[in-house]
Formats: C-alpha cells, structure tokens, sequence
C-alpha cells in the first residue's frame, strides 16, 4: 500500500508527446482512474508507473521513495492488463502463485496465500484448470488474483473490463471495486469508458493529448468540468456555439449561430466580444410547446424520438445544430416533425470561452 | 466445414503424395536383398549377405556414428545461437537491424558446394586441420537460418504483456526468459533441433571439402562408395539408415508426439 506521485513527468517517443508535465498525488488506498479517448496518454501514463518505460523527464514517487530508475521487478506492483497476459503453459494456481515463487516464499505460506486469492475472486475450485479453458470473466478473475497475491504497493489496471461483454463487465465492474475497498489498496485504473470511471473510482482524471484536463470526483467533474472537451467527455454535452454580447448581474448574454439569445451564468473572464460554447446536458433541457416567461428558450423542430429504457431521447433540430435531450419515460414525447421550445434554466447551463473561437 | 465427399478425396491425396515420397526409399530397401553381385529391381533371389558384407565393412559404422555426433552437435549449436539471435532481432530495435536480419539468412541462398569450397580455403589458410569440428562449423552455418526461422516463429508469437507481466510479478531478466520465454518457444526449440539434426545428418555438399578419410560423414562415404564400386552393399547400408530413421520417428512419436513437438497439436 503506498502513496503514489507523479512530479512533472514526461514522456516523448520519437516524433510524439506521450505525456507531458505530468503533476498528480494519489493518496493510499485510493481507487484512481485515468480516463480519456485512445491516444491521451493514458496507457503511457501506467507503463511509466509500472516502469516498463522510463519517463523522459520528472520522477515517480511510492511512498515518497523515488522509483523512478528501478526497473518493474522491484517495483513491488500489481499489473491487469487488458489481454490479461495469463501464462498459458501454467495453470491458475500457478500463475497466481508466480509472483510468490519470485519471491522465495516457502510452500508452507505460498499454498495457503495462493488459495486466499483464488478465494477471494471466486474461482477456488478452478486451480488446476489451463487459462485457455477458462471463461473471460474467469480469467480475468485470475489476472486479479495473481496482481492482488503479492500484496502490491500499488495496483494498476489496464482497461481491465474492455474484452468482456456487457453483463458482465458492469457486474465485474463493482466487484473490483469491493475487492479494492475491502483489500485497500492504492489503484490506478486506465479507461476510455467514462461510465466505468464514474461508478469505481473515487476520482477521474480526465487526459486529453498528454495532458491531464481535469482532476476530481465524478460529481466534481460532471457538474463543474473544466472545459468542453471534459464537459463533452464525461456524460453527453450539447455545445452551443455563439457570442457574448452582454454581460448583466450574474449573467452571460450568448447570441447563438441561429441569431436567437440566450443566458448563460457569468464567469471570469468573459467579456463582450467573445466566442463563447454553452454546454447544455441532455437531462436539463425540457420541451414546451410556448416560450415560458422566464428561463431560456430557443425555437426547434423534433427530428427523431427514441425510447433508451427509462428515458426518451429526442433529437431536435436547431438552426444548423442537432441538439439531443433527455426526458422521463412518463411523459408524453412530442412527435417527430413538430415545432417546439427547448426551455431551461440559465443556471443549467455553462458558459466557456471557444478555444477555436477568433473574438470578433 | 469440409464436407465428407472432399475429406474423402483429400485422404486420397496426401495418401498418394505420402506414397510417392516413400517409394523410392522402398525400392532400395527392397534391392537391398538381392541375391546378386549388382543392384537390379525387382531383386533377383532373396538374401540378407549384403547386410553381412555390409557389417563387415567398419568405416560405414564408423562414419554413421561420425555423422550423428556431428549433427548432435551442430543442431545444438544452431539452435542456440539461433535462440540468441531470434532474440535479437524480435526483441529489440537496432541500427542496422534489417542488414543483419538479411545476413543472417544468406547461407539459405547459398550452394553449399560452394560454401564448402570457401570453408575448406578458410581453414587450409589458417592451418585449421579437418575434423568433425570443421564439419560441424560448416553444418551450424547451414542449419543457423532455420534455426533462426523457427524461433522467430515461436517468439513472434508470444504477446510481450506475458513477460511485462512476468516482470511486474517480481521476475528479474532472466527468470523471465527461464520461466516464460524459453516454455513458451519449446516447438520452436524443438523443431530447430530436429531439423537442423536431420540437414547436417544429410549434407553432402559441405562435408565433402571438410572430411578425410580418416573422419569421414556417412552421406559423404556413401557417394565415395558409389563412385568407385556400384554393388548391393550400398543399398544394404541405404536400408539400415531408412529403417534407423523410422525407428527414430516412432520413438519420438511414443515418447513427445511430433505434433506436439511442433506445436500442432
């Protein structure tokens, strides 16, 4: 069990920036995820963590101990990968006794400590079996077992859920999650899935091109994201595209690109002039069928109703933009082709500067 | 699925190709117990005397158990340096990588009737006597690239996670090329052995520059035999060494399984 940090850490291939400038503490015990799309360095991030590449600047802390030059063997790390990497020449209990043996551990502890594992994912009864004749589910019940059985300082997974089908990685999903609670053990887990990272970790971080975005809980990011990209990112977004041209008590005054006005909650550094995105989520717009007196309303046409289960979704069609919301299954949906308002509160929504945006 | 009707005639198939291959060898094995003093087909008479001429004969004896310890040993060598080498080069990326990769598989493209010459003028220049050693050296040179195919084979195919893993469980460099790489590429190994045994065992061209008299491989007494006198002892010494093989094969069959050994099962 260990703190983990990283302090400015780098990593550049040849004619790439992996990671860049890196600063993150992650306390003992807890369950971090690193999340963001396929390229934003976050698999690089856990290589360097494990030491199966060296950074090209900053160093690595466990334990406030710099392990920055001590190669993966003396790490003392648990490893998940997302092929699970079962040794196919061994069986279960073999591979998750591995570790032990490279330890030196006696027989007398080693059985017993291998069995305690097994038990813990599951799969007691399975030691003799081959991984190929395993299920996926099952073997990676085994990569669990085999990382936990050495009692890591820290535990790093690496899209661990991806290979699985639906059922089961969301079961999987929380009972990594238990078994992280209940062994407490410091864990880093590597997705691209924002769903899976808001229901195990007790904080994202959000990477985008190497660098991190965003550091929180899933509340913290969901309600208050740093930007458009983490807004759009974790949970779905509507990006509103426009320009500031008033700013009144506590408000942002946004003209969108179909000329019709709304407001947005004012925030530093917005001034007139400026392009603007206004994030809007799918579950804080309502429709109406007249503008309401109060609240922000912009004029559109439905395009597309669909039912997801206990929601409905509903496509519509303003100006160039297709905005999509969310509706409780209980109301009645407006038909397809109808013309209506999408009303919300200007609190719900908020307002970013346009990092592609020339102010005008 | 391969539907019965073709299974059928694919049986057929590569039963008559099996046949065609092992003909030949049958019809010396069946010359072998000719009754007369020339090699005739079909045999005139039957009689076992030529395997008694034969056994008669120590230098055959003596050149079959030359060749064996030189394919043991060349097949040893081969298979490890061609590990050392496979490792190499699937392993790491270098400068000059695909240059070597390239040299490594020359010999391939080389008549061994003039890699023999050339051996054979290295060694006279050198003062290096002709022995099993030299043709040995000669057969490691021949059998490296196949060696290196097959263990390229074997570690391509082995996903680098496995020992990262290995690695992250505490494995030090050499643990884990003792406990993963080196099981893991056991067909590879296997098939290198074998078959670099079976090429130096063969070889003519190589060894007829690198032997005397007095060490000489039993391929290469078989041709200067030939040469001088065409008699049915040949044919006897032919059928020993087929019928020594096959036991070979049906012994490694009962005791690994061939398939296994190379992985195809």
């Amino acid at each position: 069990m260990a703190t983990v940090e990283l302090i400015d850490v780098g990593k550049t291939f040849p004619g790439a920036v992996a990671v860049s400038r890196m600063s993150l503490r992650i306390p003992q015990g807890e369950f971090l995820a690193l999340l963001g799309p396929s390229g934003c360095g976050k698999t690089t991030t856990l290589n360097l963590l494990a030491g199966f590449m060296p950074p090209t600047t900053g160093k690595i802390l466990f334990n406030d101990v710099n392990v920055t030059g001590i190669p993966p063997h003396e790490r003392n790390i648990g490893v998940v990968f997302q092929s699970y990497a079962l040794f196919p020449h061994m069986t279960v209990f073999e591979n998750v006794a591995f570790g032990l043996r490279m330890r030196k551990i006696e027989n007398a502890e080693l059985v017993p400590r291998v069995r305690r594992a097994l038990d813990i994912v599951h799969l007691g009864q399975l030691e003799d079996r081959y991984s190929r004749q395993l299920s996926g589910g099952q073997q990676q019940r085994v990569a669990l077992a085999r990382a936990l059985v050495i009692e890591p300082a820290v535990l790093l997974l690496d899209e661990p859920l991806s290979n699985l089908d639906a059922s089961l990685r969301e079961k999987m999903r929380f009972e990594i999650r238990e078994i992280q609670k209940r062994v407490g053990i410091t864990t880093v887990f590597v997705t691209h899935d924002q769903s899976e990272a808001m229901a195990a970790a007790d904080r994202l971080v959000v990477m985008n091109k190497g660098i991190i975005q965003q550091v929180g809980t899933a509340r913290e990011i969901y309600e208050s994201p740093a930007d458009p990209f983490v807004a759009s990112f974790i949970g779905q977004a509507n990006l509103l595209r426009g320009t500031v041209t008033a700013l009144e008590e506590g408000h942002a005054l946004v003209l969108l690109t179909n000329n019709e006005t709304i407001r947005a909650p004012w925030r530093a550094g917005a001034q007139i002039g400026q392009r603007a995105i206004v994030v809007l989520r799918p579950e804080d717009a309502a429709i109406a069928a007249e503008p309401p007196a109060t609240g922000n309303a912009i004029a559109g046409q439905v395009l597309r109703v669909s039912l997801l289960g206990p929601v409905v979704n509903i496509g519509v069609q303003v100006g160039t933009d297709e905005i999509s919301i969310v509706a409780p299954r209980a109301q009645t949906p407006p038909r397809e082709g109808e013309k209506i308002f999408l009303t919300w509160q200007p609190s719900a929504c908020l307002l970013f500067a346009d990092p592609d945006g020339v102010n005008g | 699925m391969i539907s019965d009707r073709i299974r059928r005639w694919l049986g057929i198939y590569a039963g008559v190709i099996c046949l065609l291959s092992v003909l030949p060898v049958l019809v010396i094995v069946i010359e072998s117990f000719t009754a007369s003093d020339y090699v005739v087909f079909p045999p005139k008479g039957f009689s076992t005397k030529w395997y008694f001429a034969a056994a008669q004969r120590r230098e055959f004896l003596e050149s079959a158990g030359l060749s064996l310890v030189v394919a043991f040993l060349s097949s040893c060598v081969a298979t490890i340096l061609g590990t050392l080498v496979a490792l190499a080069l699937v392993r790491h990326r270098f400068f000059g990588r695909a240059i070597l990769q390239a040299l490594f598989m020359a010999p391939l493209s080389l008549p061994g009737i003039i890699f023999g010459l050339a051996l054979l003028q290295f060694l006279a220049m050198h003062a290096i006597p002709r022995d099993i050693f030299a043709v040995a050296t000669g057969h490691v040179v021949i059998t490296l690239p196949f060696a290196i195919r097959f263990i390229t084979v074997s570690l391509a195919g082995i996903a680098p996670e496995l020992e990262l893993a290995a690695q992250s469980l505490g494995a030090d460099r050499w643990a884990v090329f003792r406990r993963i790489t080196l099981p893991l590429i056991r067909p590879g190994f296997a098939a290198s052995l074998v078959f670099a045994f079976i090429l130096s065992f063969d070889d003519v061209a190589v060894a007829l520059f690198l032997t005397t008299p007095t060490s000489m491989t039993l391929p290469v007494r078989i041709y200067v035999y030939i040469d001088q006198n065409y008699d049915p002892l040949i044919t006897a010494v032919s059928a020993v060494v087929v019928i020594a093989a096959f036991l070979a094969l049906a012994v490694m069959e009962r005791t690994l399984g061939i398939g296994r050994l190379f992985g195809l099962r």
